[in-house]
């Protein structure tokens, strides 16, 4: 992709089926690689020849993966597709939060069409994607960075009539590495500290079912989501020994992970991971580099209190119907 | 091979800015932006659009209005 391609987003208010061809945010992104995940039909016979013969197309869907420094209008509506709709309420200084909790009843994998248009060629080829609900979403954050998300949909079917719009591209600011912090809670949430770290990030996953193959249509039947997971990723520099130990004991102790990223404007990001079990946390020994972070991976389940991942996005944006 | 000529009665080339514009109103979040506009959306405002942009800004995204 190149600066004058584009990509928009729109959720579908009527769900799968409800094809938007009016987008609601124009997502810069670094790129979008589409991919079709493609069955085929083949069957090697004999036929008297050396020589291969056709075959055939099965069921197919789309990957969408979309790169890039999220902006605090349009992220919710990236995370509608994987965390469902958000609570939307009024926040100080004429803001908005807008909080995804999935664990809340009805809050699933929003269906969205999104459109991809690449600009260079002429004709531009463009791509109207539809009934594409988010599987994978990464959030990662590191020094002298960006925040950056990796949001990869899949999509069932693509619209190639529909002209490319003109974009109205989404230029709020992205969130810088100095504006972000790292807290950790032991006590359930109830009171967090701050842990200097050289890095954050999560990889959630709705686990989509594309197995999904029924007789007499090439469409998939549904594309339901499956068992969600969530990975928590963090690199403190200090108290390196405690994470190390940590990681080392008989069971698992639960911590909860918050990053907050504060803009000068009042937009906040803002992710917590509210029950945390430390799978990995490794102290290389080498000869050639100072031991100067544990890169801490963690394993989220649901809370005693029913809570996995919480998402608050505050920002200008009344609300994401 | 001689080049084709350019017909002087010929209408404008689609691409060619006609310099006239139409009013539309953004109703969207602030901080958005469009190609060829040169500004920064305010929610509510209304703006002189160049009527080459008109149709596929209405078109292609929920907050612009006629």
């Amino acid at each position: 992709m190149s600066r004058i391609d584009f990509v928009g987003l729109a959720r579908q208010d009527a769900g799968r089926g409800d094809k938007q061809t009016t987008m609601e945010y124009f997502v810069p992104v670094e790129s979008t690689n589409v991919t079709l995940n493609r069955e085929t039909l083949e069957i090697q016979e004999t036929t008297g020849t050396r020589f291969p013969i056709g075959i055939d197309y099965g069921t197919r869907y789309f990957e969408l993966p979309l790169t890039g420094a999220p902006r605090p209008a349009s992220l919710p509506r990236i995370l509608s597709g994987f965390l469902g709709q958000p609570a939307s309420a009024t926040a100080t200084g004429g803001k908005h939060a807008h909080t995804f909790d999935p664990t809340l009843s009805g809050k699933i994998p929003e269906w969205h069409s999104i459109f991809a248009v690449r600009n260079d060629p002429a004709p531009p080829i463009v791509d109207l994607f539809y009934d594409c609900r988010g599987n994978e979403l990464q959030l990662n954050i590191a020094p002298n960075d960006y925040l950056r998300f990796d949001a990869t949909f899949l999509g069932l079917h693509i619209d190639d009539t529909t002209p490319a719009p003109v974009p109205t591209t989404d230029m709020t600011r992205k969130t810088k590495f100095s504006e972000a912090t790292i807290e950790i809670s032991e006590d359930g949430g109830t009171t967090f500290g701050p842990v200097v770290s050289a890095g954050w990030g999560f990889t959630y996953n709705n686990n989509l079912d594309t197995d999904e193959a029924v007789l007499g249509s090439r469409e998939l039947y549904a594309l339901p989501e499956g068992n969600a997971d969530l990975e928590v990723r963090f690199s403190p520099r200090e108290n390196m020994l405690d994470y190390y130990r940590q990681n080392l004991l008989a069971d698992p102790t639960q911590i909860a992970v918050k990053m907050t990223a504060t803009h000068a404007d009042g937009d906040i990001i803002q992710v917590v991971a509210h029950n945390v079990e430390i799978t990995d946390a490794p102290a290389a020994i080498s000869g050639a580099d100072v031991l100067k972070m544990i890169e801490v991976t963690g394993r989220a389940s649901l809370s005693p209190a029913g809570k996995f991942i919480t998402v608050v996005v505050t920002n200008s944006v009344a609300a994401y119907t | 091979m001689a080049r084709p000529r350019k017909n002087p009665e010929a209408e404008p080339e689609s691409d060619e800015p006609s310099g006239k514009t139409v009013k539309l109103t953004y109703t969207g979040p602030p901080g958005q932006t469009v190609a060829g506009l040169g500004f920064v959306l305010e929610e509510g405002e209304s703006y002189d659009v160049p009527e080459e942009l008109a149709e596929g800004l209405v078109a292609g995204s929920a907050f612009w209005e006629k």
